[in-house]
């Protein structure tokens, strides 16, 4: 039998309804469903990927707050109902903290989770054009500050729904010890990656089985796959659309 | 946090309502212990609730202020005094815990009124008609857990709105609402598992099951369970202190923190390195207890709709969606 672990990567794209990746991996797993009737397949997940979307997700909300924050700071009279000459001061406002984002690395990503709060704040408007600055910005703020909960509240529920199986990190010292061992002659460049495929690799060792790490990380997981698997035979790392080829 | 609500939000709301739902756990556990010991017992004792809970705030509010870090230039004990003072002379707030009280005798009676009838049929092998009973004491304790959650909602609304007028870093509104996540998601969880409970203890009496079949662990968890409980109740006092240390280090006199001149709070009057720690506990323990409600959602394969009325908004899905493509680019 194989066991699938999806990476975070992959699992979002799962969760998350609109995700582009979406439709590729449901129908991959609408086709493995045989498979997962006749035990040839087992699906996984981790406390570990648990807690690193979670902890995505509160770095988005705090860099969204933080802007929010700025933008509010900025308009006047946010008590009164917006009219045509505030939605255009809130519009230079976003337009402004857009280009304040000059970061070569992280340009491109904050920009675009500015243009995603605009649009949040637009939506409110169009739903209700009689709130004020006030009401609307409270709202998002609000929204975004539950981000972290909204979306492992997601994840557990798609875990739920589909039998996938949850695995948790151990928490005996000298099993994390063996862990560590396996992650650190991993090498990889994340340490997330490494704990959360060291841990898979431990739990394939103690159920004396073998399994597939499904990832679009190419630049670090992806690109290593072969050496890993040179020195864990148990485990392979490859892409959604090769899990098939794989199976027994 | 605001200008007129501050002194409502840290005393009433959700705050009190919540304590008061520890101390009627606590007290409905002696009225049990009480009527097991003495079956014949069919009067539950009269017990001055407002005095009891008075002390108990009373004492609560000495812990915390010897507990958090505050400027020189106030001495706990005048804290207290100005809090007592204040409170005594708030209507609003002595009807809100009258109120309570109030509630919180009928919810007492109800279970009382079950305990008893069932001890009296078990003991006597009578036939007693317990349904209403339990119709109304679910009714009554779900409507109860349902104020505490949106008082938790009503508190989140606050916090945002103090967030964006102060200073306070992005941390505050992230950590304070994903506390108060935890603890209405703990609320929602113990209200589904209390219904539950009740349905089937109502299957016991009308012997379409035994009791032995029925699995105490998971209600037990929510209602009794002491390490959990810890985590839960210390989650709500280090959101008091931290909310009771942001506006004592922003106001001038120990009046000033019962009778806010401003909802706008700058982390830069503030003894950071105690703000800094107050925030990490918080979110340590937040996570705990949101993991550890996801652990048992995921053993009873349960499907949690929180939060609710989010999620169903296409655009927000849409939105959502993307906002986590872009985190995975």
């Amino acid at each position: 039998m194989h066991n699938v672990l999806f990476d975070t990567n992959i699992f979002l794209s799962l969760v998350i309804p609109h995700d582009i990746w979406k439709s590729l991996i449901t129908n991959l797993l609408m086709e493995m469903k045989d498979y997962k009737k006749q035990s040839k397949v087992v699906f996984l997940i981790t406390d570990l990927i648990m807690r690193e979307i979670s902890g995505k997700a509160f770095q988005v909300s705090k860099f969204i707050n933080d802007q929010i924050r700025i933008i509010y700071n900025n308009l006047d009279d946010t008590d009164k109902p917006i009219d045509k000459k505030k939605i255009q001061e809130i519009e230079l406002e976003f337009q402004k903290r857009i280009l304040a984002q000059q970061n070569p690395r992280t340009r491109i990503r904050n920009r675009n989770l500015i243009v995603f709060v605009e649009e949040f704040i637009l939506n409110e408007l169009n739903e209700n054009s009689s709130q004020s600055i006030d009401e609307i910005f409270q709202k998002s703020i609000q929204f975004f500050s539950s981000f972290d909960t909204t979306m492992v509240t997601m994840t557990n529920n798609f875990v739920v729904e589909n039998g996938i199986n949850q695995i948790n990190f151990p928490k005996e010292k000298d099993t994390k010890a063996l862990i560590r061992k396996i992650g650190k002659s991993l090498n990889l460049k994340n340490y997330s990656d490494q704990r959360i495929l060291s841990f898979f690799i431990y739990y394939l060792q103690q159920q004396k089985e073998s399994g597939l790490f499904i990832t679009f990380d190419f630049g670090d997981l992806l690109s290593r796959s072969k050496q890993i698997n040179e020195k864990y035979p148990d485990v392979l790392i490859t892409r959604p659309s090769y899990i098939k080829c794989y199976l027994d | 946090m605001g200008t007129s609500t501050k002194q409502t939000l840290i005393f009433n709301g959700f705050f009190s309502q919540t304590l008061d739902f520890g101390l009627l756990i606590k007290s409905r556990e002696e009225k049990f212990k009480q009527i097991i010991l003495d079956p014949t017992k069919k009067q539950i004792p009269k017990t001055d609730f407002t005095k009891g809970f008075d002390n108990l705030f009373q004492e609560i509010l000495v812990k915390v202020i010897s507990d958090i870090s505050l400027p020189k230039r106030f001495k706990p004990e005048k804290i207290v005094e100005e809090w007592l003072a204040k409170s005594k002379s708030d209507k609003k707030r002595i009807a809100i815990q009258k109120k309570q009280f109030d509630d919180n005798k009928e919810l007492l009676t109800l279970f009382g009124k079950i305990f008893t009838k069932s001890i009296i049929a078990f003991t006597n092998d009578e036939l007693v008609e317990l349904t209403p009973l339990f119709e109304q004491i679910k009714n009554k304790f779900g409507s109860y857990l349902d104020n505490v959650i949106l008082a938790a909602e009503d508190m989140k609304n606050q916090y945002s709105k103090v967030f964006l007028k102060s200073t306070l870093s992005s941390d505050f509104i992230s950590i304070t609402t994903k506390s108060f996540n935890a603890l209405q998601m703990y609320l929602y969880y113990t209200k589904i598992h209390f219904v539950e409970f009740c349905n089937l203890l109502v299957d016991v009496f009308w012997g379409k099951r035994k009791f032995t079949e029925i699995n105490l662990d998971s209600i037990i968890f929510f209602i009794a369970q002491p390490f959990f409980l810890k985590s839960i109740f210390e989650l709500i006092f280090d959101l008091f202190k931290l909310q009771l240390f942001i506006i004592a280090w922003n106001s001038k006199t120990a009046k000033e923190i019962f009778a806010p001149k401003t909802d706008v709070f700058y982390k830069e009057k503030l003894d950071y390195s105690y703000y800094q720690k107050s925030l990490n506990k918080l979110a340590k323990n937040s996570d705990y207890i949101l993991f550890t409600l996801l652990d048992i959602a995921y053993e009873e394969k349960r499907i949690i709709q929180f939060p609710d009325d989010t999620i169903e908004d296409n655009e927000v899905k849409k939105l959502i969606s993307r906002i986590v493509h872009l985190q995975h680019q």
